[in-house]
């Protein structure tokens, strides 16, 4: 699997010319990051959307209805509010910016970009096809687990410019759940190196195209992706597992004091988180860009290929995210210690626990 | 251990059952989707029976409205209405006047013009008191079962809160000067009002014919003995009869209602001997109204603050200047009373001193300077030597004035403390003797 | 209307009156309500945003924190205690900021507008209200109606033009 950027600098002039391979070095960089820019607004807009339909429509109620754009205009029809996420984003452009005067402005100002980088950084790690993905890390897994981990110096960082206390509160809740709850996640994708025998996303798909999908490999593989999926929910901050941003429990958490445009960052570095671990999950349980017929190894050519592995990612991606929002609907929040109480004394010892048996099962078999 | 395990499995079977029932929802959207969505749809819509039927009560509390061609005047809604958010206004024609306000739909005479008709519906709370009391139904609750004369309307939101007063009676002025409203009209605009002599009944001046007097019957403490007695005399009184004759007749109409009991006896032989008249008004009565001459005013009562208080304060003060008395012993006459009643205070105190204050200037002695109606010199008691001695004296002494109580109470109190501390000579008696006298 | 072409340039031009259009379309489209029930007015605001009548189809998301919220929706009565927090969140609130006053009590006092020594007697008299929504309480369409209002309101702003 060839990077992007390898591609476009072949394509922009060979490396060996000196002054060439600075600029075209330069101009692939920028290319891809619009790219995957692009790529994380769109899907923030997209997924806004899907989600306040799907969580309405598991409320027994309609979602937006009534904002339309470009003659698709708002009201009965079930394309009612499809330009709301739009609507949203421009209004949230041109709101005033406020910055608190006894906050710390210089960090208030840098966090909502570090959790913005975070994210970006991610990103680029993650494949979106067989050869489609900014930079083919040999140690991709563990790129990606680290840097989402500095998603957790944005929050923290956020919380404690606010100058608000209850802002601290939910920043250094938040920090402490992404922490613990990194510790499954690594775990549930160590079971999966252990078994494919390297960190590249390529060669575990490569390895699934061979044998089977993950998540059906053996018991202990799909306890570590129900782990890998429950973990993967608290490290968005999703419900059950959103006390840092609950309503009734610390007004908007360590987002309260930011509005507007910084707001909308953050909004949307949380939406390209989701679409980060489902996209993972899919690429390493699910098979990533394989057809779901070649589950058992059977392969079909005419169902494969760049651009059908782009649109079974992004399925598979989807569906996961429809998974995060119907848990967001259908459990109660849990409170600050149980949060901790499940992360450090049931998923852990579980995923130790699969470590060692799955270590056995591949001595076995 | 086994806790622990089992407390995974339960949590797993209650996630497995959530997830089942979100997902129900989600998928069965087209059968339980409940909204009515609302500028394209709106209720009331045939569904469900909720209780009662749209047609007999209006469940949706819309807005008021007021056929005012149907409005008589009668202020019946203004009354009822808890919050006193309408206001009527309304002008009578003079008698002999040519201007008709027209009937009603009912066919009911109107009598009035009606010429100003608010409702302030950032007031109302909508309770439909107002509808109830209208004898021609013109105010009601539109839609629901008035849907007939007025849609159902409950989405009029408006930009300015002064939109949300709605005026419903917009006479021409033309028409209100026909009905004589020229008074109206011009104190609306803030011009003077002419005087003119009322017009209808002339001002009768104060009656200055003999009255009946009643103060024989009021000996009478039972209340209702007292009434049935004074109907009794006011009907032998004007019949014309003598006074034994009078007494004669109260006395059998208590003996009728079986209320006469043998105490009233004394009450009876007073009537047979009182004046039934009073004599013609006096002038000092006329102190009683007219504040600026100075003299006693009721109205000084007013600062009691317990209505039960000035209350008895007052009929007080009336009895006493009816018999005549000046400024210090009517004074005197309210204390007693509210003594009796166990309602004197010091905020009385202080009402009383600036009651005789203002009304017995010329009642005033040398020594009614301290606010108390009860002047006694403290510092008379500084004839006590010994130091002890003095301070008890002095102490009870304050605490009983405090009370209230008369002068020859405080005496006797401060000689008993002593006594009681083995302090009391016959020089210090004769020392807290002397209090009195200076009075 | 008989400008010359330079006055009818710099009056407005169409870039502008686009640029408007879809600022307001967006403000319109995007009211997120500060969720500010106080009284029995509240429980008709959860009415309006429960699935009978749903205010998220105009958009209306409800934000508990002031500073991401458009438009308070003051509903219920406001006594003088609260009246001061009721202006704090309203100045921490970000421009472009609205508000409604929904229901007797907040418009003026409501029934305890002669006795209520305890009731401010309508919010108007501490933050400016764009629209007033009668009703004791109102109903939850009353509620949307107004909403609407407030959205024709927003379209008519003119955020970029000079105002004539």
């Amino acid at each position: 699997m060839t990077s992007v950027i390898d591609s476009m600098l072949k394509l922009f002039g060979s490396p060996q010319a000196a002054g060439s391979s600075a600029v075209s070095l330069i101009v692939a960089v920028v290319i891809a990051g619009l790219v995957v820019f692009t790529i994380m607004a769109v899907m923030a807009i997209v997924a806004v959307y899907f989600e306040r339909k799907v969580s309405a429509f598991m409320q027994d109620r309609i979602g937006p209805m009534e904002v339309g754009i470009f003659g698709f205009k708002g009201g009965k029809q079930f394309w009612g509010g499809i330009g709301q996420t739009l609507a949203d984003t421009v209004k949230l452009l041109v709101k005033e910016d406020i910055l608190p005067k006894e906050a710390d402005k210089k960090l208030m100002i840098m966090a909502p970009f570090i959790i913005f980088i975070a994210s970006f950084l991610t990103f680029i790690g993650v494949p979106l096809s067989e050869n489609l993905v900014v930079s083919d890390f040999n140690i991709g897994i563990f790129y990606v687990m680290a840097a989402g981990s500095i998603g957790v110096i944005g929050i923290i960082l956020a919380g404690w410019s606010s100058n608000n206390k209850w802002s601290l509160y939910g920043a250094l809740r938040s920090a402490a759940q992404i922490i613990s709850y990194e510790i499954p996640i690594g775990l549930s994708l160590m079971l999966v190196v252990i078994v494919a025998g390297s960190l590249n996303f390529g060669d575990i798909v490569a390895w699934q195209a061979e044998h089977r999908w993950f998540f059906i490999h053996s018991p202990f593989a799909f306890v570590a992706f129900i782990i890998y999926v429950i973990a993967g929910v608290a490290e968005t901050n999703r419900t059950p597992f959103d006390i840092p941003e609950a309503e009734s429990e610390l007004v908007a958490g360590w987002m309260t004091e930011y509005s507007g445009f910084r707001w909308s960052i953050f909004f949307m570095s949380e939406y390209a988180n989701v679409l980060i671990i489902s996209i993972i999950a899919s690429v390493v349980f699910l098979g990533g860009w394989l057809s779901p017929l070649a589950i058992f190894g059977v392969h079909f050519t005419w169902l494969e290929g760049p651009l059908w592995g782009l649109f079974w990612i992004f399925s598979k991606a989807v569906f996961f995210v429809f998974v995060m929002m119907w848990f967001r609907w259908t459990f109660p929040r849990l409170r600050v210690d149980q949060l901790m109480y499940f992360c450090w004394k049931v998923l852990i010892p579980f995923a130790l626990a699969n470590i060692i048996f799955i270590s056995v099962w591949e001595l076995i078999f | 251990m086994g806790e622990y395990f089992k407390n995974i499995y339960s949590g797993l079977q209650s996630f497995v059952a959530g997830l089942q029932l979100s997902l129900h929802h989600y998928h069965s959207r087209k059968k339980l989707v409940a909204t009515l969505q609302y500028p394209h749809e709106k209720w009331p819509v045939e569904e469900r029976h909720i209780g009662f039927d749209l047609q007999d009560y209006n469940v949706v509390r819309s807005r008021l409205h007021v056929d005012i061609n149907d409005c008589i005047g009668c202020n019946q809604c203004m009354r009822a209405c808890p919050v006193d958010c309408i206001k009527i206004e309304s002008v009578k024609p003079p008698k002999g006047s040519e201007f008709d306000p027209g009937t009603t739909s009912n066919g009911t005479q109107k009598r009035m013009l009606v010429a100003r008709f608010d409702i302030d519906l950032t007031e109302c709370m909508f309770c439909n008191l107002c509808t109830y009391p209208c004898p021609e139904d013109c105010i009601y609750m539109v839609g629901g079962p008035n849907s007939a004369k007025h849609q159902i309307e409950y989405e009029y939101s408006q930009r300015d809160r002064k939109d949300l007063i709605f005026h419903f009676a917009n006479p021409p002025e033309e028409e209100i000067l026909a009905a004589g409203g020229a008074d109206y009209l011009a104190k609306k605009k803030g011009l003077p009002v002419p005087e003119k002599p009322a017009a209808g009944v002339a001002a009768k001046p104060k009656s200055t014919e003999p009255k009946i007097n009643y103060t024989p019957v009021n000996a009478i403490t039972d209340r209702m003995t007292r009434s049935l007695a004074k109907k009794a005399f006011t009907a032998a009184v004007r019949a014309g009869k003598t006074p034994s004759e009078t007494a004669a007749s109260v006395k059998q109409a208590l003996e009728e209602a079986g209320k006469y009991t043998s105490e009233l006896d004394a009450v009876m032989e007073s009537i047979g001997k009182a004046d039934l008249m009073t004599q013609a008004v006096q002038a000092p009565e006329t102190k009683l109204t007219k504040p600026d001459q100075g003299g006693l005013d009721i109205k000084l009562l007013n600062d009691l603050t317990d209505r039960m208080t000035r209350s008895i304060a007052k009929k007080a003060f009336m009895a006493a200047v009816r018999e005549g008395k000046d400024a210090r012993a009517v004074a005197d006459s309210i204390q007693s009373a509210l003594q009796a009643a166990n309602k004197f205070s010091d905020e009385v105190k202080s009402v009383l001193a600036k009651l005789q204050s203002a009304g017995g200037a010329s009642a005033a002695t040398e020594s009614d300077q301290k606010p108390a109606s009860v002047a006694l010199n403290i510092k008379v008691l500084n004839g006590i030597s010994d130091k002890m001695t003095r301070g008890l004296a002095k102490k009870t002494f304050m605490a009983a004035r405090r009370e209230g109580k008369i002068p020859a109470e405080i005496v006797t109190e401060v000689k008993q403390t002593l006594e009681d501390a083995g302090k009391l000579t016959p020089e210090y008696a004769k020392i807290i003797d002397s209090l009195q006298e200076g009075t | 209307m008989d400008y010359t072409l330079l006055e009818k340039f710099n009056k407005d031009n169409i870039i502008v009156e686009k640029i408007d259009n879809l600022v307001n379309w967006a403000r319109a489209g995007s009211q997120w309500y500060f969720q500010f029930g106080l009284a029995c007015c509240a429980i008709e605001m959860m009415a309006a945003a429960a699935p009978r009548h749903d205010l998220e189809r105009f958009g209306a998301m409800p934000r508990a924190t002031p500073r991401q919220a458009d438009v308070m929706i003051v509903a219920g009565t406001v006594s003088i205690k609260m009246a001061e927090r009721v202006k704090r969140l309203y100045e921490q609130m970000a421009e472009p900021r609205y508000v409604i006053s929904m229901g007797s009590c907040a418009n003026s006092g409501g029934p305890y507008w002669q006795y209520g020594y305890h009731v401010l007697k309508g919010v108007d008299l501490i933050i400016p209200v764009d629209i007033y929504i009668p009703g004791c309480p109102p109903r939850p369409e009353a509620l949307i109606e107004g909403l609407l209002a407030l959205q024709q309101k927003i379209r008519e702003e003119t955020p970029f033009r000079k105002k004539d």
